[in-house]
């Protein structure tokens, strides 16, 4: 079962690697990943689509990363949030 | 800084760097110099802070984690590049899988050389990606005061956890105009101060007020958020009782009535037993984590749960909440309490007291005196001698850790200082010196195994060095007691690579300077105690204890919260029952 990730984070070195390591540590597969500029030069919109884990019940147990370090991520709307990373 | 400051001009990066250190509230930092970070140490000379040379940076880190957890404040670890960095992973990892703030600043190669595999160039920043809350990688002067602002508002708030900065060599031997006011943190995707809605509110108190059965879980969370007068009201206007883990030891009274004691896996088995049967689990600053809910598809099947939590990645990370209250628990509980009703739930109370008799059978207290030295005896020994001071316990991690958690009271917040997420062994002795330099008023006793006593001993030359009076207390039993306890139940008592040939460690105390001695005997434990208490520096005390000796009771790996192995009382013969 495939999740869809949309996040926001800043257009600079290192930040691609941060974010896949975050995926990397829960040991969520990657299905297919995605960055390119927005708008705003200085941030950029990564589209990750992965897999659980096929040993937890996807259906009821949402991805759990660690958004604390999200640090890049701009501030959507949360009708919006909750769209972008639930599903 | 009450008044606005002006930009100084010409700071070299390693000036600016303990200028902001000073700024942020920094007096001592612990840490081992060497070539990549030496423009740093040199700049020392011009600074109010006060070093303190360890002598490995493992205990630099655990000592900023011990520091950390005493009292509240960030604390700071330095060291160079290379091993110097790599030496710091465990503490690190310590601290971020308990959530404790620290920063740790580590020397890197010039950066033209970055890349180059260098002399004792290491990509320390890659390393901690996973074990830090947020890292840096400083390359000139001009970045250092803002990514060190930034390094200290990271680690100290929302969930605290440890913060690396890496700042090259050129970064720090080039100067630069210092700009305090306009080096402010810009993190505009963080939000670490979320609050519930209102309609989260009112399902929680709706809950609260419909259960027969409720438990309050209370974790670490209380204690870094500084919630326990709200805790302690809460639970008392409720009505409700009150389970703690590991780290949540000291956030609620462990005298007060309505106080459980420790659940999990070698929590007592009156606790694991209430929450298997509760209808409401209140989980205040905690995670869920294996070792609290043993296994979870059976773990508290009839309760619904209200999670308190300001880490919004934990809700629903182990186990599914049905009210889950992103924010910062004194805040939440702040709003709570007008609110919530006060009903009795003294059938309740009544049940669970009625559980408490069966333990009492099979407690060690209880047991008649054989002749043995049993490492429960001297904690409670330990106990009852220090329990009328500010005293912090720092422990390390196996048996005695869990003996320590069963047997030694803990009153007030801060008081049990201990690697509980990680387990790191070799924690205690460093933790302790942090926590004495924290607070230096307080009476430290580390306690800890003969293992772990071994992994970071070093550090007994920075207790001298620095005129430390911290008490030791070594419970040797001659084994890794808790690896050899489960190869006693689990693997057929095949003790491999458990047995520990010891050197004689009052000896070794003695060798390093420290006032030492040697206990055998029940009789000895309270004397030797005392006479630690009075000598005027440290104290080591190698307590030899029963050497194959066991936690109970104990919920094995895979098992239900409610399925523990239980001491075999005099009247039971078997060692397992339900």
């Amino acid at each position: 079962m495939l999740n869809t990730y949309v996040v926001y984070v800043e257009n600079k070195p290192g930040v691609l690697t941060r974010v896949a390591s975050l995926f990397r540590r829960r040991a969520f597969n990657i299905d297919s990943l995605t960055v390119g500029r927005t708008e705003k030069p200085e941030v950029s919109r990564m589209t990750i689509t992965a897999e659980a884990d096929h040993d937890q019940d996807a259906a009821s147990r949402p991805l759990c990363i660690n958004w604390s370090t999200y640090y890049w991520w701009r501030t959507l709307p949360t009708s919006l949030r909750s769209c972008a990373t639930w599903r | 800084m009450p008044e606005k400051t002006m930009p100084v001009k010409n700071m070299t990066g390693a000036s600016i760097l303990w200028e902001c250190l000073e700024r942020e509230g920094v007096q001592v930092v612990f840490g081992y110099p060497g070539g990549a970070i030496l423009p740093a140490y040199d700049a020392l000379k011009g600074s109010k802070i006060h070093h303190i040379l360890v002598r490995h940076e493992q205990g630099a880190t655990h000592m900023a984690d011990g520091f950390a957890r005493a009292s509240g404040k960030v604390g700071v670890a330095v060291a160079t590049s290379g091993p110097g960095a790599t030496n710091m992973v465990t503490g690190i990892a310590t601290a971020m899988l308990d959530s404790s703030p620290i920063v740790c600043i580590t020397g890197q190669v010039g950066s033209k050389l970055i890349g180059s595999d260098a002399f004792q160039e290491t990509d320390i920043t890659g390393v901690t990606l996973p074990i830090t809350k947020h890292n840096y990688l400083v390359t000139h002067a001009s970045e250092v005061a803002r990514t060190v602002r930034e390094a200290f508002y990271v680690a100290r708030s929302g969930r605290p956890g440890p913060v690396l900065i890496d700042i090259t060599k050129d970064a720090q031997q080039t100067t630069c105009e210092f700009d305090w006011e306009a080096a402010k943190p810009q993190l505009p995707g963080y939000r670490p101060d979320l609050s519930p809605e209102l309609k989260e509110y009112e399902q929680a108190l709706e809950l609260i007020h419909n259960s027969k059965r409720p438990v309050i879980l209370a974790g670490h969370g209380i204690i870094i958020s500084g919630a326990m007068a709200e805790v302690r009201e809460f639970a008392e206007k409720a009505g409700i009782p009150v389970a703690l883990t590991l780290l949540g030891l000291g956030a609620f009274p462990a005298s007060h009535p309505l106080n459980l004691g420790m659940m999990g896996m070698h929590g007592e088995a009156w606790v694991n037993h209430t929450i298997q049967e509760a209808d409401l689990l209140l989980a205040f600053g905690m995670r869920f984590d294996d070792r609290v809910t043993g296994n979870l598809k059976t773990y508290a099947a009839n309760a619904k749960k209200i999670h308190i939590e300001i880490d919004p990645a934990e809700i629903n990370k182990n186990v599914k909440v049905d009210v889950p209250l992103v924010g910062d628990l004194r805040e939440v509980l702040h709003e709570l309490l007008p609110k919530v009703e006060t009903i009795d739930r003294s059938e309740w109370l009544d049940s669970i007291d009625k559980l408490k008799g069966d333990a009492a059978v099979r407690d060690i207290q209880n047991l008649p005196d054989s002749g043995h030295l049993y490492a429960a005896h001297v904690i409670n020994d330990l106990w009852r001698e220090t329990r009328d001071g500010e005293t912090v316990v720092v422990t390390d991690v196996g048996q005695h850790q869990m003996w320590e958690a069963q047997y030694y009271k803990h009153e007030k917040a801060r008081s049990l200082i201990t690697s509980g997420g990680l387990g790191t062994m070799g924690f205690a002795l460093p933790a302790a010196i942090g926590a004495k330099v924290a607070r230096p008023e307080a009476e430290v006793w580390v306690v800890v195994g003969d293992g772990g006593f071994q992994m970071t001993l070093c550090e007994l030359a920075t207790i001298v060095q620095e005129k430390l009076k911290v008490n030791i207390a070594i419970i040797n039993n001659g084994f890794l007691g808790m690896v050899r306890q489960w190869q006693e139940f689990f693997y057929e008592r095949n003790y491999a690579a458990t047995p520990l040939l010891n050197p004689d460690f009052a000896k070794l105390g003695e060798a390093y300077g420290i006032r030492s001695m040697t206990v055998t005997e029940r009789s000895q434990v309270v004397p030797a105690v005392q006479a630690a208490r009075q000598h005027d520096g440290p104290v080591l005390i190698n307590f030899r204890v029963e050497q194959e000796d066991t936690v109970y009771p104990m919920v094995a790996a895979g098992a239900s919260l409610h399925e523990m192995i239980r001491r075999p009382s005099k009247i039971v013969e078997t060692a397992e029952d339900e």
